[in-house]
């Protein structure tokens, strides 16, 4: 297992690499001056003197070739530098360190609830089938097109507009105040648990209903067991591997687009501060983000890989 | 402000441009004070809902709405504006018009800033220069770059010499980015957040929000009445309006416009909007049928702004038909009437350029901000009427900036405000340097010659000749097509009193009035 682990860790580096290079050339393909945007904002309409935009290009190492550009950006990499911010002339490890525990606790929050969630669900109707298979089948099929922006502001509409019993959006540490905290989070992890619970539901449905027509399901029957002990044993188990492949995935992509969910709440996350970056031609953050989150997106399959090994001891012989 | 400053620019009011501007001023709407008698709230904490972060202010650079709104509370010039819109002094406790190219300011005594250090003559001396020198990107620079020395005859007095008369300088040092800052901050990387304003900051937590306490060292602290405010970051407008709805904050910015009606359908909360930021048409006139001032006149004819009203601001703009000059002296026909809505009119004008039949375009807007496309998208119908067949084109914000700089584009709506309710605020829109705020190519010495004419007119006849020359060659070459000011609002708790939503381009400096403003029982 130490073996696999360090195999796939080493993969997972030059991925990494390849994800550098990647996006360092994209950001620099992607029309727009870094500089000028940093002078006008959004809409500074006073005069930008070329004085002032090429001292602005050399404070932001623009006016250096391309190529040594890269070439200082990768040493700094090396020693976890991810460069400055051009917008907040901070760190933007600084800037990435205050955001991701955000997007992580949410995420963790909504992958706990909705893998629980969406294996009772999905077990659930395929245990029982009939009505409670099409009730089941009629909610996910809401869940999964309900867009997160509208369900969130229906969502704030309702308890916090309406009934004032939650607030509509912010973000307190749980530091200064956990209950506080705790009430921020409750409606984005609702609006955004919704869809991923439904996913993991129907991928479970499925998955149970195959497994349950397999030779050794029908055997452990034939000695007898509880049906419960079958399904619990027999099928679920052996269900579950294509549900950790989806969770994953899901979970993965979540680390980069909950940019919407952030907007409706005022969460303070990591896909806002890339969207805000793109939006600035902001090229450190554009990079840091994506390679902080690449290299979670690596960790959480590696992570799967595992459990997969877990799961079915075939995977760990393979 | 308090009333006692503003007694003290009556001294100041004497001179022409001023006294018109307080004149008029005092006839603008957005002031949200209550008249009934109330009580002051135990709890003078404010938390304010902003539409984005604060950004890290650099000294002296026009950073946006939030930047200004930052530096309306963290920091202070020499002057600043009342609700009125009017210049009144602020560290400087007293200034006097030596004549239009020499200014001198008398300073409140013991002044500091937030870390304790002392604000005297030499720091003012300091700051002016640093915002004179082009490298600083300074906001103000089009006047302060006419600065030719800064005396400091005692710890109190600064004197300002310009190389030529500017009626407009006060207003340049009202602007919230002309502060007076400490020597550290006097660079493009240093954080700009040392000042001596009536709020410092106390924390600040990235994407969250910021928290401001009552500084004791500002010059009219006894006036101040709020104890801090709690600012939470809302890029959503939607999110930021709800927020107010459900009592988590007390005061935002920038509602969206399809948000007025309900708070204007809600007793507890008001509503305050001005005429602000304009949306309008620039062109590339080195080539092509916009090179043409009869084709640029009749896009000016052909533009519906009702529809643009109507359709993009949810009713909630002002067309223009001519040039804006917001709640000044020279919001007059001259300026504000040069074209009417005459697509008839239009297409004649396009067969006496050439192109009877019309002809193809692209027509560039951002995708950025919605409400510049859909206005994009309004003006493309429009031109359809009189045969310009118009494409669309809807890149981000940065291309879109950067193409027009360079000039690639062919004509474009764009959008953006003037620093100052002034003629003045024109010089960058119709010359200058090319940018993406004026029209690529265009360039007319009269134009320029008559504009800072205007600017620097000895005395009010002189100033109304010059602009009017001006505005006429504006309607004869349509540099640029304005076609609507766009609401920009504020809405708050009813229980806040005294904040004011400052009139036309000074909208974005109303964060000014919060160190006037308190929170009731």
């Amino acid at each position: 297992m130490f073996l696999f682990i360090l195999k796939r860790l080493s993969v997972g580096v030059g991925l990494l690499f390849i994800v550098v290079t990647l996006v360092f050339i994209a950001v620099q393909t992607v029309p727009g001056d870094p500089a000028m945007i940093v002078l006008i904002g959004s809409g500074n309409t006073s005069e930008i003197t070329p004085e002032a935009l090429q001292a602005t290009r050399e404070q932001l190492g623009l006016d250096q070739p391309i190529l040594v550009q890269y070439v200082t950006y990768l040493g700094g990499l090396l020693t976890g530098n991810l460069g400055m911010s051009f917008e907040n002339r901070q760190p933007v490890t600084d800037l990435i360190a205050a955001r991701l525990p955000n997007t992580l606790e949410l995420i963790a929050i909504v992958a706990v609830v909705s893998i629980a969630a969406g294996i009772a669900l999905g077990a659930w109707a395929a245990q029982r089938r009939g009505a409670v298979n099409s009730g089941v089948t009629f909610l996910t099929s809401l869940g999964i097109s309900a867009p997160v922006y509208v369900l969130g502001t229906v969502l704030v509409f309702v308890f916090a507009v309406t009934l004032r019993v939650l607030p509509a959006g912010g973000f307190t540490s749980w530091a200064d105040d956990p209950v506080r905290h705790l009430q921020l989070l409750i409606l984005p992890v609702i609006a955004v648990s919704v869809g991923l619970t439904a996913v993991i539901a129907r991928v479970t449905r499925a998955s149970v209903n195959e497994t349950s027509q397999q030779d050794w399901v029908r055997t452990a029957r034939s000695w007898g067991l509880q049906e419960p002990v079958v399904f619990r044993t027999a099928v679920l188990r052996n269900s579950l591997t294509p549900v950790a492949t989806v969770a994953a995935l899901e979970i993965g992509i979540l680390l980069g687009s909950t940019v919407l969910v952030e907007r409706v709440f005022s969460w303070p996350g990591l896909s806002t501060l890339l969207v805000d970056g793109v939006a600035a031609r902001d090229y450190p953050v554009i990079q840091g983000v994506i390679i902080v989150t690449a290299a979670l997106f690596i960790v959480i399959n590696i992570l799967v890989d595992v459990l997969y090994g877990v799961l079915d001891p075939r995977a760990r012989q393979s | 402000m308090s009333r006692r400053n503003r007694t003290r620019i009556l001294k100041a009011a004497a001179f022409p441009a001023l006294l018109a501007l307080a004149l008029t001023s005092c006839s603008s709407a957005g002031s949200s004070s209550s008249s009934g008698a109330t009580q002051p709230a135990d709890d003078q904490n404010l938390t304010f809902g902003v539409s984005g972060e604060f950004p890290v202010l650099k000294t002296g650079t026009n950073q946006g709405n939030l930047g200004w709104t930052q530096a309306a509370l963290i920091h202070r010039g020499l002057l600043s504006y009342d609700e009125t819109g009017e210049v009144v002094p602020a560290l400087a406790k007293s200034f006097d018009i030596v004549d239009l190219a020499t200014y001198s300011f008398t300073l409140h005594e013991g002044l500091t800033f937030h870390d304790g250090s002392p604000i005297t003559s030499t720091t003012v001396a300091d700051t002016l220069n640093y915002l004179a020198s082009a490298e600083s990107g300074s906001s103000g620079y089009a006047a302060f770059q006419h600065i030719t020395s800064v005396d400091t005859p005692d710890e109190l007095t600064v004197v300002v010499h310009l190389d030529a008369n500017n009626s407009s300088f006060p207003q340049y040092l009202a602007d919230p980015t002309a502060a007076i800052v400490p020597e550290s901050s006097l660079n493009a990387e240093t954080p700009n957040t040392i000042g001596a304003g009536p709020f410092q900051i106390v924390d600040q937590q990235e994407g969250v929000g910021t928290t401001l306490e009552r500084f004791d060292g500002y010059y009219d602290a006894d006036n101040v009445q709020l104890d801090s405010i709690d600012v939470r970051y809302y890029a959503d407008g939607t999110a930021r309006t709800n927020a107010l709805l459900s009592g988590d904050v007390d005061l935002i910015d920038y509602v969206p416009w399809e948000q007025f009606s309900t708070i204007e359908g809600d007793s507890n909360l008001v509503l305050t909007s001005q005429p602000g930021p304009l949306i309008y048409v620039q062109f590339n006139t080195t080539e092509g049928p916009f090179a043409d001032p009869q084709v640029r006149e009749a896009v000016a004819m052909a533009v519906n702004r009702d529809n643009i009203n109507t359709t993009v601001l949810e009713g909630n703009g002002t067309p223009v038909y001519g040039v804006a000059i917001p709640g000044g002296e020279f919001d007059t026909p001259a300026a504000t009437e040069m074209y009417e809505y005459d697509p008839e009119a239009a297409k004649e004008l396009l067969a006496d350029a050439g192109y009877p039949d019309g002809f193809a375009a692209e027509l560039s807007a951002t995708s950025q901000y919605a409400f510049l496309q859909d206005a994009g998208i309004s003006v493309q119908a429009d031109l359809a009427e009189i045969g310009i067949d118009v494409t669309l084109n809807t890149p981000d914000w940065p291309t879109y900036t950067q193409n027009a700089a360079a000039g690639n584009y062919e004509i474009g709506v764009v959008g953006g405000g003037g620093t100052l309710n002034d003629p003045a605020y024109l010089v960058p829109w119709l010359g200058g340097a090319a940018s993406y705020v004026n029209s690529f190519g265009f360039d007319d010495p009269a134009l320029n010659e008559a504009l800072q004419a205007g600017i620097s007119a000895a005395d009010t006849t002189a100033r109304e000749d010059a602009y009017n020359t001006a505005f006429g060659i504006i309607k004869e070459q349509t540099p640029i097509v304005q076609l609507i000011q766009r609401a920009q609002g504020f809405a708050h708790t009813a229980k806040l009193e005294g904040f004011t939503n400052l009139p036309g381009f000074l909208t974005f400096y109303s964060a000014l009035s919060l160190a006037d403003a308190s929170l009731s029982e």
